[in-house]
């Protein structure tokens, strides 16, 4: 075996993991809601029975990095690092559930900050580890399914329920769904209208190229402006003008001025992208303008399109969050109450739904944009 | 079929093709040449209408392309071009189709065709109808080309150096291909191409241009023995005018009866540029000459090649 | 009819009481509950978005421009004033009031005030002029708003220096308090609301207004006037349980929510069972 670690990353990795796990706080310890919870390490919060397992992986992730680099030694490492991950998040739900059952009701038990960084790099680990083994789409699918579907599984099972994450859902479970309903429902109106605007105006500036500087030049314009001052400023001439909704009039304006850059962008890219030798044949051979813009412009320009449609949910999913601040509603009502009574936890049951639901509109409109990929040109 | 009167296309204070004017009888097959630049290109989009003249008339089977609906007219025509550009995210068969579709064929119609046209251009259908076009090498997707453009049986097919981007292997069985489907469904095409020896091989009439303007028009013969100007003669070949009527003429058209003997008889349907080549190379001033079922007929001399005919 | 409230663990409490009261006696009510903050869930109220909220009376300074009357420094002139002036001109009609006077104010942290026997705001000027270490945190609107921190200056003639200061950005007095319970940063004073649960938990203590510099801040529900015609029986329904809302009681019911994480409504309806306004 060499003395000098052959897997660098890896090596890097595994220190800081290890180190973070063991030296940082595991959880947060605290009597109430409001104050400070005091750090503890893993052993402290009753993980007694994973932390031999949690060291044994971590061992052999150390040695693995200095492993000498075949299939087998990659396959061991994405074993090895997937175990840890899991076997880490397993143990933060049973400490929790352990120390929560000799305390008394109003305590709440945090994920420190030691976790957190623990989690981070083991997830590094892992992708690294399908770099390496070269991974073709289904296996790198198939791990984070398992992994997503293990953290179901547990979750369901109530493992986790003894952290505050937890505890503020159960506290709010009702107003959970429902504001993730609206949510949902904000984000598909506005993508919906934008679509409905920026599409055929994405063909105009694509076949009036004098139009494309003014026009683009607007909606570039309109990206500067911060979103809360926009959605702000909306509120004024809306309710002068009668518009009901509380809020999420204005806020699906406002997330539909904010989405019709890339749309328009992209949809006029995608146009404007197609061979013109090919335009050239389809009018040489009689199809009419129309029959140009449906038969053959617009099949052709849809990955682009389709890309640009990507970036405009998962734009719009995050910007729904600052609706909120107008009485839109959304998951933005968790992160902005959250931040209002300094409870980080209830921010994160804002947060952390938006981020999936990103990760989850990005993963699907991905997949959508491959199927349009597997049939035509290079 | 197809007639040119005081054609003429300006840009700003330039004019690209400038008072063109000739025709091109039902049935031939027509080259029109010319170096970059010439007007060649832009002359023949505006038949299609591609291009609309600055002035001038162009009429197709007598009718002036300016008073027929634009995509009608279009649809009556066959279109290829260097590029191809055949629809990268349809299916070769849905490619040929195009037309016939856009007229309402009825859909057996359509497939019948595609079975026919495929089997023209050489290619097999079964391998070939539900493959994309980035699934196929440049020569076919050029045959392909062909084929739509003969999908709907229009009389009239315009070519705007539809061979150009192919390598000398392809282009010439291309050609051999595009002759023996001339001959075999008598259609008017207007063939463009900077390549002279292409023009001479194929065509029944030539018309050269030059800076807009059409210098000369007449047939291969024409153009290789009364040339109009130097600008013609040299274009036509220059110093190798007399090499390139040889290719005009073939074997069978100066036969001697008198055998000879020899081995690697030429065929009667041989050029006579071939047979100089073949003498040349054997180092003989006379060969034998067989027919296609390898029976002696007779031979060709040099001094064959060089009688007034 | 729609009721909501502000985004605050109070107006969660308030909203969620007077949902429950609406319901539990056959009102159809859409609960919009922490809407947002106060210009957003008032300009929803006059554009008729909605229909009730609990307000303060206090707020009718701003509402209505009229910061320096003296009215707002007295609970029974104050309420009076924002009825007569929200009715004629808004057509909306302010139910009864709470006594708690939910208002600005300033806590320090307990070890400290024992330590130098403060329990009054004079004390603290006292303390603050003879050289005593003071970090407040505070809001930046706090600090300038003359309602606020101004007020207390001139009423009780003391003046804190920049240093004494520590600013936040955002009106929320939960990252003021816990500085000062926590000590982050060397605060012990925080600029507090008087109704804050937080305060017995992170032991802190309120230093008393005696010389009322303060706008009174009275918790009370505003209704529309053309729904309140149509169901004349919710003036009746709210009264009582208003009226019962003690400057003690509502710190409880607030740290129950805030401290304790407890959902309001569950807050608010055992509330409610509790003292019989409900079963």
């Amino acid at each position: 075996m060499n003395s000098m670690p052959r897997n660098r990353v890896l090596f890097a990795l595994i220190i800081v993991a290890v180190a973070a796990g063991a030296l940082g706080s595991f959880v947060a310890d605290a009597p109430n809601r409001l104050v400070s919870g005091q750090p503890l390490g893993l052993w402290q919060a009753g993980g007694a029975t994973t932390a031999l397992p949690l060291a044994l992986l971590g061992a052999a992730l150390l040695v693995l990095s200095f492993a000498r680099i075949t299939r087998a030694t990659r396959l061991a490492g994405l074993g090895c690092s997937l175990a840890a991950l899991l076997l880490w998040i397993f143990a933060a739900g049973s400490s929790a559930s352990a120390l929560m059952a000799a305390a008394p009701p109003a305590t709440r038990i945090a994920l420190g900050w030691g976790f957190w960084a623990t989690v981070f790099c083991l997830a590094m680990i892992v992708l690294d580890a399908l770099q390496r083994l070269d991974a073709h789409g289904l296996l790198r699918l198939s791990t984070v399914a398992a992994i997503v579907a293990a953290i179901a599984a547990m979750a369901l099972a109530g493992h986790f329920d003894g952290l505050s994450l937890a505890r503020e859902y159960a506290a709010r479970r009702s107003a959970f769904w429902s504001e993730l309903e609206r949510h949902c429902w904000l984000v598909l109106a506005a993508v919906a209208i934008a679509l409905a605007i920026g599409a055929p105006l994405g063909v105009f500036v694509a076949r009036r190229p004098s139009a494309g500087p003014g026009i683009f030049g607007a909606l570039n314009l309109m990206q500067t402006i911060p979103s809360v001052a926009l959605f702000g400023l909306l509120i004024a001439p809306l309710s002068a003008l009668g518009v009901g909704g509380i809020g999420a009039a204005p806020a699906i304006i406002a997330l539909v001025l904010y989405s019709l850059l890339p749309i328009v962008r992209n949809t006029h890219a995608g146009i404007t992208g197609v061979d013109p030798t090919v335009i050239d044949a389809a009018s040489g051979v009689g199809l009419t303008p129309t029959q140009i813009l449906w038969r053959v412009e617009l099949p052709l320009g849809l990955p682009v399109f389709l890309a640009g449609l990507r970036i405009v949910t998962v734009q719009a999913i995050g910007l729904t969050v600052i609706a909120a601040l107008i009485g839109a509603g959304g998951l933005g009502s968790f992160v902005f109450q959250g931040i209002g009574q300094y409870a980080l936890d209830l921010v994160l049951l804002g947060a952390l739904p938006t981020i999936l639901l990103a990760l989850a509109a990005d993963f699907a409109l991905a997949l959508i944009a491959a199927c349009f990929e597997r049939n035509p040109a290079p | 079929m197809i007639e040119l009167r005081g054609v003429t296309k300006r840009y700003g204070a330039r004019a690209s093709v400038n008072d063109v004017s000739f025709a091109v009888a039902e049935g031939a097959f027509c080259a029109l040449v010319g170096p970059s630049g010439s007007g060649k290109s832009t002359t023949l989009r505006m038949i299609n209408r591609l291009i609309e003249p600055s002035a001038g008339t162009i009429r197709l089977g007598g009718e002036d392309v300016a008073t027929i609906p634009v995509e009608s007219l279009r649809r009556r025509i066959g279109y290829a071009i260097q590029s191809v550009g055949l629809f990268p995210h349809w299916t070769i068969a849905d490619n040929i189709a195009t037309v016939p579709r856009l007229l309402k064929w009825p859909e057996d119609r359509v497939r019948a065709r595609i079975e026919e046209l495929l089997t023209l251009v050489r290619l097999d259908p079964g391998a070939v109808r539900a493959k994309y076009p980035h699934q196929l090498s440049g020569g076919q997707q050029q045959r392909i080309g062909v084929a739509r453009a003969l999908a709907a049986d229009p009389d009239v097919l315009l070519m705007d150096e539809p061979f150009g981007a192919l390598d000398p292997i392809t282009r010439e069985a291309l050609r051999l291909e595009l002759a023996r489907i001339h001959k075999a469904t008598g259609k008017t095409i207007l063939f463009v191409t900077h390549d002279v020896d292409e023009a001479l091989q194929m065509a029944d009439a030539i018309a050269i241009m030059r800076d807009g303007r059409l210098v000369q028009f007449g047939t291969p013969s024409d153009l290789l023995t009364k040339p109009a100007d130097d600008f013609v003669r040299d274009f036509m070949g220059g110093s190798a005018l007399g090499l390139k009527l040889l290719a005009l003429e073939r074997v069978a058209d100066r036969l001697n009866p008198e055998t000879v003997p020899g081995e690697a008889p030429l065929a009667l349907d041989a050029r006579l540029s071939e047979a100089l080549s073949q003498m040349v190379l054997r180092r003989a001033d006379r060969l034998p000459v067989s027919d296609d079922a390898g029976k002696p007929v007779g031979s060709i001399a040099l001094r064959d090649l060089v009688a007034r005919s | 009819m729609v009721v909501a409230s502000k985004i605050d663990t109070e107006g969660a409490l308030l909203g969620s009481m007077i949902v429950a009261l609406l319901r539990g006696r056959g009102i159809a009510v859409d609960s919009r509950l922490q809407l947002g903050p106060t210009q957003i869930v008032r300009q929803a109220l006059l554009a008729g978005q909605i229909d009730l909220y609990p307000e303060y009376t206090g707020n009718g300074a701003i509402f209505f421009n009229r910061e320096n009357d003296p009215a707002w420094h007295d609970p029974a002139r104050g309420y009076v004033l924002v009825k007569q002036l929200d009715r004629a001109q808004n057509d909306i009609v302010w139910l009864a009031p709470a006594p708690a006077d939910n208002s600005w104010a300033i806590a320090m942290r307990r070890d400290v005030a024992q330590k130098h026997r403060l329990t009054t705001l004079e004390d603290f000027a006292g303390y603050v002029n003879g050289g005593g270490t003071v970090k407040l945190a505070a809001s930046a609107e706090f600090v300038d708003s003359p309602g606020a921190l101004p007020a207390f200056e001139s009423a009780y003639g003391f003046r804190l220096a920049r240093g004494q200061l520590l600013t936040l950005v955002g009106g929320d007095t939960s990252a003021t308090l816990r500085a000062a319970g926590e000590g982050i940063s060397g605060v012990n004073a925080a600029m507090a609301y008087t109704t804050d649960g937080a305060l017995a938990v992170l032991k802190l203590q309120l230093l008393a207004d005696d010389k009322r510099a303060q706008t009174v801040y009275q918790p009370a529900p505003i209704i529309r006037g053309t729904v309140l015609a149509q169901h004349p029986e919710i003036e009746a329904i709210l009264d009582p349980v208003f009226r019962s809302l003690t400057l003690t009681r509502l710190q409880q019911l607030n740290a129950k929510i805030a401290a304790d994480g407890e959902e309001a409504s569950a807050v608010a309806s055992a509330y409610l069972s509790a003292n019989g306004f409900q079963k």
